[in-house]
C-alpha cells in the first residue's frame, strides 16, 4: 500500500525538527564549555599521575 | 603543562564516539520506523479501530475508508514503532558484550580488566544518548501532533458549523427520485475506486480534503464534494443530480383522485414554470435522462393540446428540474402517482414521497363534485363525460393523504398546501365559471358542499391556498395559469422566481370581487381555518 504524500510530509517535518534540536544539543555539548568542565573534573587525576609533566 | 590533554582528549574522543554510536542507533531505528519498515495505519485498520471504539448502530454507516490525518493516528504508530526499533537496536548492541562478559567467556575478559568496564561504560553512554534522541523525537512528534489536532479539530468544527448553518438556511437536503429517501447529505462516490463516502464532513479524515483508501484526493463538505464527485443515494445507491446536497432542494408532491388531472397539471405547471424562469433569466434544465424524457413527453402533450394518458398504477412520475446553473442553482422535484394509490394512501407503499414534500398540491376535479355534476345534468352529461371526470369523492382522497401524513408523524402543520381546482377551462366551456382569488375559490368549494376539505386544508397545514387552473398551457400570470400554485410553493421556499403580481385574476391576492363574503369565524365558512384548527378531528375524516 502506497504511503500517502501527507504522511511522508508529516514524517519529514517531525524528523527534521528532531534533527534540528539534536544538532543544537550536540553542537553545544561538543563545544568549549563541556571540555572545560571535563578538564576541571579530571585535573586531580592527571596531576596525581604526573601526566601534566609529560611532554611539558 | 599540556600533559593533561593526553588524558582529556582520549576520554573526550571515547565519549564522542559513544555519543555518535548512540545517535547512529537512534538514526537506524528512526529510518526503519519511518522509511524502511514503517507501521502504516491503513484505512481498513483505522476503520476497524473506529468501529470498535464506537460500534456502528442500526441505520448508521461504518466510518469511511480514508487515510486518517497523520496527527490523529499515524503519529502514534510511528512513535511506537520507533520505540520498538530503539529497544531492538540497543538489545542488539548489548547482546555480544553481555554474552562475552557474563557468559562462558567471562573469565578471559575479566583478566583483561578494565576493558569490559570500559566497553560497558561506552555502551551505556551510547544507549543513554540513543534514548535521549528518541525522547526528543517522541516529544517533537507528540507535541506537534497535539497542537495540530487542536488546530485541525477547531477548524473542522468551524467548517462543520458553517456547513450546518448553510444547510439549514438553504435547505440542501438531497432527495432520491428512485426510493424517495431524503437525507441531509448524500453519499459521494470516489471517481477512481467507486467506493462510497457517507460522511464527508471535515474531521479526522480530512479538513479541506480527504484521501480515499485508493489514494484519490476528494474534497470534504457536501457543498464542495457535490460538484466534484458523483452524489449517490445512501439507501438505494442511485446516482443523484450533480450538486445534490449542496443546492436548495424542493420537493412538491401532487396528489388527487383518479382522473383529477394531476399529470396534466404537473406538465402544464412545468411549462409555465419554464416560461417564468425564462422571464427571470434563469436556465431550466433536467439533470438526468429520465427527467429529460418525461418532461419532453409531457410538455409535448401539453403544447400540442393532446389528451394526457392515464398514469399507470405501476409507474410513477417523478422528475427533477434544475433552475439556474452551477452552484447557485436549485433542484425542484415534482412527484405524481396514479390516483389509485391515493385511495389507499395509508399503506407504506410507493407514496413515500408524500412524507418529505415541502409543499403539497392537491388536485381536485370540479366535475367530481356532486352539486356541479347535478347542475350539468348528472354523471352522464356530455360535458362531464368529455372532461373525463374523476369518479370518487374529492374529500376522501384528501382525507386519506392527510391521515397518512398524520400517521407517519409528518408535521404537515409546518407545510403548505395548494388546493388546485383543475379543468377550469372545461368548466367554463360547460357554462360554469370559477371565481378568482384563493378565498373566493374556497368559498365556491364551500358553497358546493366541499366545506370539509376547505376546513381541513386550512387546519392541517400552516398555509393553504386555493387555485383554479386550466387544463391547457397558459402564459405565466394569465387567468387560471397552472404555474401559479407551483410558483407560490417554490417562492415561499426561497426559489428566485418573479413573484405573481396582485393583478392577474384567478390568483391569490387578486382583488376581491364585489359581493365577496367575508369568512365566517364561527367555523361555518371557508375562512374558519383558525377556529377549525382547535378541533380535534375534521369532519369527514376517516380516522
Amino acid at each position: 500500500m502506497t504511503t500517502p504524500p501527507s504522511v511522508i510530509a508529516w514524517r519529514s517535518v517531525t524528523a527534521a525538527l528532531t534533527l534540528l534540536i539534536l544538532l543544537f544539543v550536540f553542537l553545544g555539548f561538543a563545544g568549549y564549555g563541556p571540555l572545560t568542565v571535563l578538564h576541571q573534573v579530571t585535573e586531580p587525576a592527571y596531576h596525581a599521575l604526573h601526566l601534566d609533566r609529560i611532554g611539558g | 603543562v599540556n600533559g593533561y590533554y593526553y588524558f582529556t582528549y582520549p576520554v573526550a574522543a571515547v565519549i564522542g564516539c559513544a555519543l555518535t554510536f548512540g545517535v547512529a542507533l537512534f538514526a537506524v531505528a528512526l529510518a526503519r520506523a519511518l522509511v524502511v519498515a514503517p507501521d502504516l495505519i491503513a484505512p481498513a485498520a483505522d476503520q476497524a479501530e473506529q468501529a470498535k471504539a464506537r460500534p456502528v448502530g442500526p441505520g448508521e454507516f461504518a466510518p469511511d475508508l480514508c487515510w486518517p490525518l497523520y496527527p490523529f493516528r499515524q503519529s502514534r504508530a510511528d512513535v511506537a514503532r520507533a520505540e520498538r526499533n530503539m529497544a531492538l537496536n540497543n538489545a542488539a548492541a548489548w547482546r555480544a558484550p553481555v554474552r562475552s562478559f557474563f557468559g562462558d567467556a567471562m573469565p578471559f575478559w575479566w583478566v583483561v580488566f578494565p576493558v569490559p568496564i570500559l566497553i560497558i561504560v561506552f555502551l551505556a553512554l551510547a544507549s543513554l544518548a540513543s534514548w535521549c534522541c528518541y525522547l526528543v523525537y517522541a516529544l517533537v512528534t507528540t507535541v506537534s501532533a497535539g497542537v495540530s489536532r487542536a488546530v485541525l479539530g477547531a477548524t473542522a468544527a468551524l467548517l462543520c458549523a458553517a456547513e450546518r448553518a448553510r444547510r439549514s438556511r438553504v435547505r440542501t437536503d438531497a432527495a432520491c427520485m428512485r426510493c424517495f429517501h431524503v437525507t441531509p447529505w448524500p453519499a459521494y462516490r470516489c471517481p477512481a475506486c467507486r467506493r462510497l463516502h457517507h460522511d464527508v464532513r471535515p474531521g479526522r479524515l480530512g479538513v479541506l480534503f480527504r484521501r480515499c483508501a485508493c489514494g484519490t484526493r476528494l474534497p470534504t463538505m457536501a457543498s464542495r464534494a457535490a460538484w466534484r464527485v458523483t452524489p449517490v443515494c445512501k439507501r438505494c445507491k442511485e446516482e443523484l443530480a450533480p450538486g445534490a446536497g449542496a443546492v436548495r432542494d424542493i420537493r412538491v408532491p401532487v396528489f388527487g383522485d383518479i382522473s383529477a388531472g394531476k399529470s396534466r397539471f404537473l406538465y402544464a405547471s412545468l411549462s409555465s414554470l419554464i416560461a417564468s424562469a425564462a422571464r427571470a433569466g434563469l436556465d431550466v434544465s433536467f439533470p438526468d435522462q429520465h427527467s429529460q424524457e418525461q418532461a419532453e413527453f409531457g410538455l409535448g402533450v401539453i403544447r400540442s393540446r393532446r389528451e394526457t394518458a392515464k398514469t399507470s398504477p405501476n409507474g410513477q412520475v417523478s422528475l427533477t428540474v434544475r433552475l439556474g446553473r452551477g452552484r447557485p442553482s436549485e433542484l425542484v422535484h415534482l412527484f405524481d402517482a396514479a390516483g389509485e394509490h391515493f385511495r389507499r394512501a395509508r399503506r407504506p407503499d410507493a407514496l413515500r414521497f408524500l412524507d418529505d414534500g415541502q409543499g403539497l398540491v392537491y388536485v381536485l376535479d370540479p366535475f367530481s363534485i356532486e352539486s356541479v355534476r347535478k347542475g350539468l345534468g348528472g354523471a352522464n352529461a356530455p360535458e362531464v363525460v368529455a372532461a373525463h371526470a374523476a369518479a370518487g369523492d374529492p374529500e376522501l382522497t384528501y382525507d386519506e393523504v392527510a391521515s397518512r401524513l398524520r400517521d407517519t408523524g409528518v408535521p404537515a402543520s409546518r407545510g403548505r398546501l395548494a388546493v388546485v381546482v383543475s379543468k377550469a377551462d372545461l368548466l367554463r366551456r360547460a357554462g360554469l365559471s370559477l371565481p378568482d382569488g384563493s378565498d373566493e375559490i374556497a368559498q365556491w368549494l364551500w358553497d358546493h358542499d366541499v366545506h370539509n376539505l376547505v376546513m381541513s386544508a386550512r387546519r392541517d397545514f400552516a398555509e393553504a391556498r386555493f387555485y383554479a387552473v386550466a387544463s391547457q398551457e397558459m402564459p405565466p400570470g394569465a387567468p387560471h395559469d397552472p404555474g401559479a400554485p407551483l410558483r407560490w410553493l417554490l417562492t415561499t421556499h426561497g426559489v428566485r422566481l418573479p413573484a405573481d403580481s396582485d393583478g392577474p385574476p384567478g390568483q391569490p391576492g387578486a382583488s376581491r370581487p364585489a359581493g365577496w363574503r367575508a369568512p365566517h369565524r364561527s367555523g361555518s365558512g371557508p375562512g374558519a381555518g383558525d377556529a377549525g384548527r382547535s378541533h380535534g378531528r375534521h369532519a369527514g375524516a376517516s380516522s
